[in-house]
């Protein structure tokens, strides 16, 4: 009896499949969908103001804290498109990839979208943080807020895509 | 027959510890690349952080020095002050209320603000904010109007900032007397930029303090705007929260070329300028009790007089 399971053993699938990428630590999910959100009520908040708020011709107390000055800065706008959308898009994105199944999915495109994401996202951001101390002299502590979720997130799917990666002859 | 499976499985198990062998070390490989694109982008960020610090400091070194140039002007040429004192009636008149973005907000129930028996007029700026910098030109020409200022200073907006360089005077040092109104100008900061900010200048008292605590956060003003300068206290009765006209109008100008053209009713800066003066002459009349009649009887001191409230 023992003889015949062993021999049937091998018909058990040798390349993994995309269940093989249910190996994803529990917390990664959860942790990079937590923050998913969270950038993305900053961004929506930040949308709000962008659009609610009217133009201050005031200089706050703190010259350097100053989030209007900001936000209404030229390079609150790339390509024509205004930051804020850009961050509430690419979080509404971000919180789609980071759902657990989206984790569990071995579907290479969206891992490697996953991925793409993080980089632009942390591109963006050091673009962000470069314009806010040398071109606009003021930063947003919302802004700030924003950027480092998108660097925890970089690194959050850089670890995960790494952990979960399999060679590439393995069929991942 | 019990050979073969066994030398299978033994092949097998090789193949697996293999196979785990390559993906624990493409595991490695990838958290090594995960581990160094994570440095890169720390790097990345002390980099900006560092020259940023470093930049700063070299920009206020030079600050400093260039303030000796700056501090050649020191105290306002006097033909310049009689120029901007001086714009004539006329003109105020014809300008009427001009093109002003926001007028003097009536404060309801406060307590009147007086100082040596005459209603006070408190201004909280800093020389950096370009806000404040255009702010004070019509403020200057209102409360000429009602008396005289001394040792008005010459000063720009910080050249880093938003509407670098903005032309404008200095109330640091100012002394203004008149028959009917007190003035109390402080200057929080100068332009010199510093590692948190810029230079202190001038301390606001206590009492001024408190008066922008109160009266310069909701209700009165926006939340968001909450603490933001210039702002000003007309006998308690007004407040100023932000300039009443953008500082985009008089970029790139010196204090000679505003000047110069504060009595041309047609020039864009005249109708902010001038505009803001006589919906500031409105308020302070309110506070004299329309004295003097010469000026509070005028077109330019009832042209806001209805919006006042």
């Amino acid at each position: 009896m023992s003889g015949n399971r062993a021999t049937r053993r091998p018909a058990v699938p040798q390349h993994p499949t995309p269940a093989a990428h249910s190996t994803v630590p529990r917390p990664l999910p959860l942790l990079g969908l937590v923050l998913a959100l969270a950038g993305l009520a900053i961004a929506a908040y930040l949308t709000v103001e962008h659009y609610t708020s009217p133009a201050l011709l005031a200089c706050p107390e703190n010259a350097v804290i100053n989030c209007r000055k900001v936000t209404t800065s030229p390079q609150s706008v790339i390509l024509g498109i205004p930051v804020v959308w850009l961050g509430v898009a690419y979080f509404t994105a971000m919180t789609a990839a980071n759902t657990p199944a989206a984790w569990r999915s071995g579907h290479r495109l969206l891992r490697a979208g996953r991925l793409v994401l993080a980089v632009t996202g942390i591109g963006v951001a050091l673009y962000l943080v470069y314009a806010e101390l040398f071109e606009i002299n003021a930063i947003c502590l919302w802004c700030t807020g924003v950027h480092v979720i998108s660097a925890l997130m970089f690194v959050l799917i850089a670890f995960g895509t790494a952990l979960t990666s399999k060679p590439t002859s393995a069929g991942s | 027959m019990s050979g073969k499976p066994s030398i299978d499985s033994k092949r097998q198990a090789r193949e697996r510890i293999a196979a785990q062998r390559a993906a624990a070390q493409h595991r490695r490989a990838m958290i090594q690349i995960a581990s160094a694109a994570t440095a890169v982008v720390l790097v990345a960020v002390a980099v900006l952080i560092g020259v940023r610090l470093t930049r700063h400091t070299s920009t206020t070194a030079a600050g400093k020095s260039s303030s000796t140039v700056q501090a050649m002007s020191g105290t306002a040429p006097a033909s310049l002050v009689a120029q901007v004192t001086g714009v004539s009636t006329a003109t105020l008149d014809k300008v009427g209320a001009g093109q002003v973005g926001q007028i003097p907000l009536a404060i309801k129930g406060a307590p009147a603000l007086t100082s040596g028996g005459k209603p006070e007029v408190v201004y909280i700026g800093a020389e950096y904010c370009p806000y404040c910098a255009a702010e004070r030109w019509p403020m200057i020409i209102a409360l000429s109007r009602f008396g005289t200022f001394t040792n008005l200073g010459l000063t720009h907006s910080a050249s880093g900032d938003v509407y670098p360089n903005t032309p404008t005077f200095s109330f640091h040092g100012a002394a203004y007397t008149s028959a009917y109104l007190s003035f109390s100008g402080v200057e929080t900061n100068t332009n010199q930029p510093t590692a948190n900010g810029y230079t202190t200048l001038d301390t606001p008292t206590a009492a001024q303090q408190q008066l922008l605590t109160t009266y310069d956060a909701a209700p009165y003003v926006s939340a968001s705007s909450a603490g933001s300068i210039p702002f000003a206290d007309l006998g308690g009765q007004f407040l100023i929260s932000g300039a009443s006209y953008s500082p985009q109008l008089l970029a790139g100008k010196t204090q000679q070329q505003v000047a110069a053209v504060l009595n041309d009713p047609a020039s864009p800066i005249t109708q902010a300028v001038d505009g803001t003066a006589n919906a500031l002459t409105t308020a302070l009349c309110k506070l004299t009790g329309d004295k003097p009649a010469t000026v509070c009887t005028s077109a330019a001191a009832t042209a806001d007089q209805g919006k006042l409230g």
